[in-house]
């Protein structure tokens, strides 16, 4: 390349080959919906500042079943001198098929391991565990070396003659491989995986004792693009070759408004939300308004989910944001709950799970004030949950029995949008 | 006023401008987001993302003296927030996924281009491809990127130097 003129014409090779799909605009639209306008908030910085200042910026985190709660301005203000704890992801990346997986056995069952195999020379494997919290109802799920759980629930709907299939992409050991199982129903005895033109699967369904229930699943690894067909065998005979959508398994080819990486994409979907606990309520008061305001916790298909509800929020009030299900040992998801702004000035909620060792969670917000928030249990999980106005978080730090601090962190969510990071405490 | 009211407001009173509006720009921005990330899904999310964010602000988009320019520096402050957000978990390397017709000296052009851009650090990419896509003159180039024309300048040279160093893209010019 010698010339100016030659970078240009390359360029327009380049990029006007390019032949974008049709524009989605109800997915636009979708999006726009969950994006605050933060705009509002920056514009009216200097009426916004005045309102918080007389206002009095304001925290509010009230465990469920209490009343609601102001934390005082004076309240316990550690200053963790402790370095980032690693996040296991920021946003996880948008997965590419392309990674080489093999599957070494469809396990035995044995300590809930029902599938086993390696992508990209990294070992995977499936395994059925309660991820629950200690002292708490069962909660069984599968996940993928320990992380990332997908909730087991009882008798459900068999939707294809193959059973349920579930997948999950973006996660370690391969961010760019595709992990699977399926919920077999009890008359399969066999089931042929076809990738594309790959080398047939063939499988069979392992039984898996957990939590006093038993699950019959078969598990595997997809690491190509190209069409997913399983068939089933029964007694009589092979069923007609069953197509996994594409949606399922590489979900972000399909744009979604929050991150699919670590999130399980289930065809099952009549548990989708679970049932949804409430783990913090309050009001907050804005600019001589106090609104009322709640977020709720569930468990489901869709994962971890939090349904706020808020008079900040609009007309219809509330907001729905689901993230990965962490598990007690591995990485819990922070999750931005879409945010707004009222008279200009923003109004924050964030949601997060914790695991067993987490005694308190510390959020400082800007302007140096900060608030002790303690987990509270809802369905076998443990929540902090809390509405943050007319400031942002800026540092989130966890503490164990005694005061010790676990971890700390300051890459929160982006401020305003629907969106989740996972941590490990 | 919540975003929910607001867009709900925007879709009753300027729906149809926006579809109109997207639907023209929405081929340009897939393009520009594809110079800047070297990736057709990301550059397919960016474009969402930007158009987005545009219509979650539409009024200030449609009161804007040049809308593209406006629309313009959403899509790169998308691509920016993207590179910072994913830059640690990021995996390398993934090859170009693009379909392209022509001669195979032709796809190999282009994809010695691409390699060769994503070889460059973002700023570098984005003076780049601004320059030679957009055609945006410096000025123009700095109000997208925030920064001062002369910045520009000296972006543009470094990148132009590691392009003319560059061995895959000396043949064929």
């Amino acid at each position: 390349m010698h010339e100016e003129s030659d970078l240009r014409r390359r360029m327009r090779g380049l990029l006007g080959s390019v032949e974008p799909p049709p524009v989605p605009v109800e997915q636009i639209v979708r999006r726009a919906r969950t994006i605050r306008l933060r705009r509002t908030g920056a514009a009216v910085g200097g009426i916004a500042v005045a309102g918080i200042a007389a206002a009095a910026v304001m925290l509010v985190a009230t465990p469920h079943p209490a009343g609601p709660a102001s934390y005082p301005a004076g309240g316990a203000s550690p200053t963790p001198a402790v370095s980032e704890s690693p996040i296991r992801s920021a946003v996880p990346p948008i997965p590419i098929p392309s990674a080489t997986v093999s599957l070494n056995t469809t396990g035995t069952g044995a300590g809930g391991v029902f599938a086993t195999g390696t992508a990209n020379q990294k070992r995977w494997q499936l395994t059925v565990q309660n991820v629950a919290d200690a002292g708490h109802a069962c909660l069984p799920a599968v996940t993928v070396n320990g992380q990332d759980a997908d909730p087991l629930f009882p008798d459900p709907p068999m939707l294809t003659p193959a059973g349920n299939p579930s997948f999950v992409t973006g996660i370690d050991p391969a961010p760019s491989a595709a992990f699977g199982f399926l919920r077999v129903p009890a008359a399969v005895t066999r089931l042929v995986v076809q990738v594309g033109t790959g080398t047939p699967l063939n499988l069979r369904p392992v039984m898996v004792t957990a939590c006093g229930e038993q699950f019959r699943l078969a598990g595997f690894a997809v690491g190509a693009s190209g069409p997913v067909q399983i068939t089933a065998y029964t007694a009589a005979g092979a069923a007609a070759p069953y197509t996994v959508p594409s949606s399922i398994i590489w979900p972000a080819r399909f744009v979604t408004v929050t991150p699919v990486g670590g999130a399980w994409q289930n065809l099952d979907l009549s548990r989708g939300f679970g049932t949804f606990h409430v783990i913090a309520h309050g009001k907050a008061r804005v600019g001589g308004y106090a609104e009322g305001w709640q977020i709720s916790a569930a468990v489901g298909a869709s994962g971890e989910c939090y349904l706020a509800q808020s008079q900040f929020l609009g007309p219809q009030g509330t907001t729905t944001s689901c993230a990965p299900v962490g598990t007690p040992d591995g990485a819990q998801a922070i999750v931005g709950l879409p945010g707004t702004s009222y008279d200009g000035i923003p109004v924050s909620q964030y949601a997060l799970a914790v695991g067993p060792d987490v005694a308190s969670v510390t959020a400082r917000l800007s302007g140096g004030r900060t608030v002790r928030l303690t987990p509270v249990a809802a369905g076998g999980r443990r929540y902090v949950a809390f509405t943050v106005t007319g400031a942002t978080v800026t540092r989130l730090t966890w503490y164990g029995a005694g005061g010790r601090v676990l971890a700390s962190v300051t890459s929160l969510p982006e401020d305003g949008e629907a969106a989740w990071i996972q941590f490990k405490a | 006023m919540s975003d929910e009211l607001v867009s709900d407001v925007i879709s009753s009173h300027d729906g149809e401008d926006f579809t109109e509006f997207a639907a023209s720009r929405w081929a340009g921005l897939v393009r520009l987001a594809y110079g800047l990330t070297g990736d057709r899904w990301i550059a397919e999310d960016i474009a969402q993302t930007a158009l987005a964010r545009a219509y979650a602000s539409w009024w200030r988009v449609r009161r804007a003296d040049d809308p593209d320019a406006y629309l313009r520096r959403i899509l790169i402050n998308t691509s920016n927030r993207r590179f910072r957000r994913h830059r640690v978990a990021e995996q390398p390397g993934d090859p170009p996924d693009v379909a392209v017709a022509g001669p195979a000296d032709l796809v190999g052009e282009r994809a010695a281009l691409l390699a060769a851009l994503r070889d460059l650090p973002p700023r570098q990419r984005a003076v780049i491809v601004l320059r030679y896509w957009e055609d945006l003159t410096d000025t123009q180039i700095a109000a997208a990127l925030g920064c001062s024309a002369g910045t520009v300048r000296s972006q543009a040279s470094r990148a132009l130097a590691k392009l003319r160093a560059d061995d895959s893209l000396k043949d064929g010019g």
